[in-house]
């Protein structure tokens, strides 16, 4: 028996010895590869963090540069909380992908889809004025959305905002 | 540059946190000194089970959330009651327990110094916990520059958080509002939510960044627990190895970065591994308490606290056989069985928030059958796969846990006799053994696509466990190697004064 717990215990040793130096080595990458976020985390406020998070997400999502900053940018600064924003634009790849990351940033504003509104759209735009926006995401929206969204704009109080691709 | 008013919110509630946590644990006499290393991670996750448990209730009053004031003046009341009681309560004395040691009437000893390998030994110790407590803070560090957009931080957890700070607590808006911001599993535990909601709360408005701040001092105190336990346990140089090793998993490292459910899991589960490894060494005054402690966060955490009662409860039986198979006498039922009171009154909460609300599992109402339906359908299609999916991607992956399943496993099964007839190490092995198998079980009964399933989530879940099997392994391993044990001073008694009973 004591062989046995002898044996069992140089083993354990070992796999601690070999874990513990692979874990060391990977750690000390880890650290260096880390440190230069020390100082943004240091100096940074909440709303250039997302910013600075937003311009990755771009990046991974290859998306135009800015489509996600000044739409977020300019929603944030322009829409009060309880904002009602209406959603037009034609690349629905890039407006689903840029939609879940506002929803989630700028809630509680709710965000609908024009053209998921079928027939009574101007009814229930207007029935929650003044507190409709519309945002244009990508490039190439549909004529049709682009118009309905003019004349939902016009004379009521409140901007299209055309990102400029 | 930062407000300097937001130094004073990122501080101010981690600090309220605490100071309740450190007061509920001075209630059951625990002191800094009873283990100075865990006991910061036991006050700051006891801190937030009580704040947890406190809020809940002040959410049902039809709060203001829009200011800090009765939130905070709450918690410092509560803080202070409970300091107050601590000295008015008489204590239990408990003579196995080292703090409750009068040193006036100890014996007289002289101890002798230590050798200078073990000063080694120490000094190596400390610098590793110190290494691994800043690694940690640069992971928090890089984590505060991304806003919690993603994954299920920001999908179930931080969406559930908003919606109950948007309602103004729990009321008959709550449950509108989490169908008009659709948001996936309303049944989950409300104990991450409810931390969140702290921080809104604070700074007055919803964070996207800050709200995952108690998470991410859960992960720092995770390691505080772990390092605490395991120089208890093991020799300072093997326990320091062990901590490494933990501390470089990369879902652990996930934990100081997410501000999801899984940081709750892996605390609760370490602080009550440690609790009954305590109590089981003896130190009942300590033990009893911070498994308590760490059972009660573990069943608040996630809905898989559910399957680790059953799973513990399952071993509990199982190990109960093994004992009358081999004609020894049951464990009388003791007093430490009140441990398992709180856990159990929080799960039972959950389940009557869940009824007022009438929210359930999106798996119970699946119109195509309940999970035992899809568990026996899909056994021989999804079994293989989900079990090469375990064995490559979570037993067998060195960077997920580095085999420490199966080191426990083989060390367990090396010494059956001495580790499975003791419920010191059965309990919990068992209890381990079961979780993993509860985890690959619920993956093949999976109504969603199975690889999806198993890339979106094995991974994450099966971990959990793993940074409390990691010390497990390491009690296993003392329990029958003296070699591994910690140097203690051999104490030559000088004077000895013996009383006669009166």
């Amino acid at each position: 028996m004591a062989l046995k717990v002898t044996v069992a215990s140089a083993l354990f040793v070992g796999y601690l010895l070999w874990q513990g130096g692979w874990s060391a080595l990977q750690i000390g990458r880890e650290a260096q590869a880390r440190v230069h976020d020390l100082l943004p985390a240091l100096r940074l406020d909440e709303p250039s963090r997302v910013r600075h998070d937003m311009a990755r997400w771009e990046r991974e999502l290859r998306l135009p540069e800015g489509t996600l900053q000044d739409s977020y940018g300019s929603l944030a600064r322009r829409t009060p909380q309880d904002a009602k924003v209406f959603v037009i634009s034609g690349d629905a790849k890039t407006r689903d992908m840029v939609l879940s990351h506002l929803k989630i940033l700028l809630m509680p504003r709710h965000f609908w889809l024009l053209d998921s509104i079928p027939e009574d759209w101007e009814t229930k735009a207007k029935a929650m004025l003044p507190s409709v926006f519309i945002l244009e995401i990508g490039p190439e929206s549909d004529p049709r959305l682009r118009e309905r969204a003019t004349l939902l704009n016009a004379g009521k109080g409140f901007f299209l905002w055309e990102y400029e691709g | 540059m930062p407000d300097p008013l937001d130094l004073l919110r990122i501080i101010g509630p981690l600090a309220l946190l605490f100071l309740v946590g450190a007061s509920l644990l001075r209630l059951f006499g625990i002191r800094f000194r009873s283990d100075p290393l865990a006991y910061l991670g036991w006050a700051f996750g006891s801190g937030c089970l009580g704040t947890g448990v406190i809020l809940f209730a002040w959410l049902w009053t039809a709060p203001d959330l829009r200011s800090p004031l009765v939130p905070d003046l709450l918690l410092g009341a509560a803080a202070l009651v409970l300091f107050l009681l601590s000295w008015i309560l008489p204590r239990a004395t408990d003579p196995l327990a080292p703090e409750e040691q009068n040193p006036s009437s100890a014996p007289t000893t002289s101890v002798a110094p230590s050798p200078p390998w073990v000063r080694l030994e120490r000094g190596f110790f400390v610098l590793v916990v110190l290494a691994v407590l800043g690694i940690v803070l640069l992971r928090i560090a890089s984590a505060s520059l991304e806003p919690m957009v993603a994954n299920d931080e920001a999908g179930i957890w931080s969406q559930k958080a908003k919606v109950l700070w948007l309602s103004g607590g729990f009321n008959e808006h709550y449950p509108k509002l989490l169908d008009f911001f659709p948001t996936p599993q309303k049944d989950y535990p409300l104990l991450n939510p409810i931390l969140q909601v702290f921080e809104f709360v604070n700074w007055g408005r919803i964070t996207l960044i800050a709200n995952r701040l108690p998470f991410q001092a859960l992960s720092l105190a995770s390691v505080l627990v772990l390092a605490g336990s395991l120089r208890g346990l093991l020799r300072p140089s093997l326990a320091a190895l062990v901590l490494l090793m933990v501390a470089s998993w990369r879902l652990f490292a996930w934990e100081s970065f997410e501000g999801d459910g899984e940081v709750l899991v892996v605390f609760g589960s370490l602080m009550a591994l440690d609790g009954w490894l305590r109590y089981r060494s003896g130190e009942n005054r300590t033990g009893l308490p911070v498994l308590a402690i760490g059972l009660s966060v573990l069943a608040w955490s996630k809905n898989e606290a559910l399957m680790i009662a059953a799973a513990l409860c399952l071993a509990a039986l199982l190990h109960g056989l093994l004992t009358l198979a081999r004609k020894k006498p049951l464990p009388k039922p003791t007093k430490a069985l009140f441990v398992l009171i709180p856990p159990l009154l929080i799960l039972g909460l959950g389940r009557a928030v869940n009824a007022h609300f009438g929210f359930e599992s999106p798996w119970a109402r699946d119109p195509r059958g309940t999970l035992l339906d899809f568990f026996l359908n899909q056994f021989w299609d999804y079994g293989p796969i989900v079990l090469r999916y375990f064995r490559d991607e979570v037993f067998f992956y060195q960077a997920h846990s580095g085999f420490v399943a199966l080191a426990l496993l083989a060390w367990l099964l090396v010494f059956p006799k001495r580790l499975l007839l003791d419920g010191t190490i059965a309990l919990p092995g068992l209890a381990l053994l079961g979780t993993w198998i509860a985890v690959m079980a619920v993956f093949v009964a999976t109504p969603a696509e199975v690889h999806w399933h198993l890339i979106t989530a094995a991974k994450r879940v099966a971990f959990q466990t793993m940074p409390a099997c990691a010390l497990l392994l390491a009690a296993a391993a003392t329990r029958v190697s003296p070699f591994l044990r910690p140097w203690r001073p051999a104490s030559v008694p000088m004077r000895v004064e013996l009383s006669l009973p009166s």
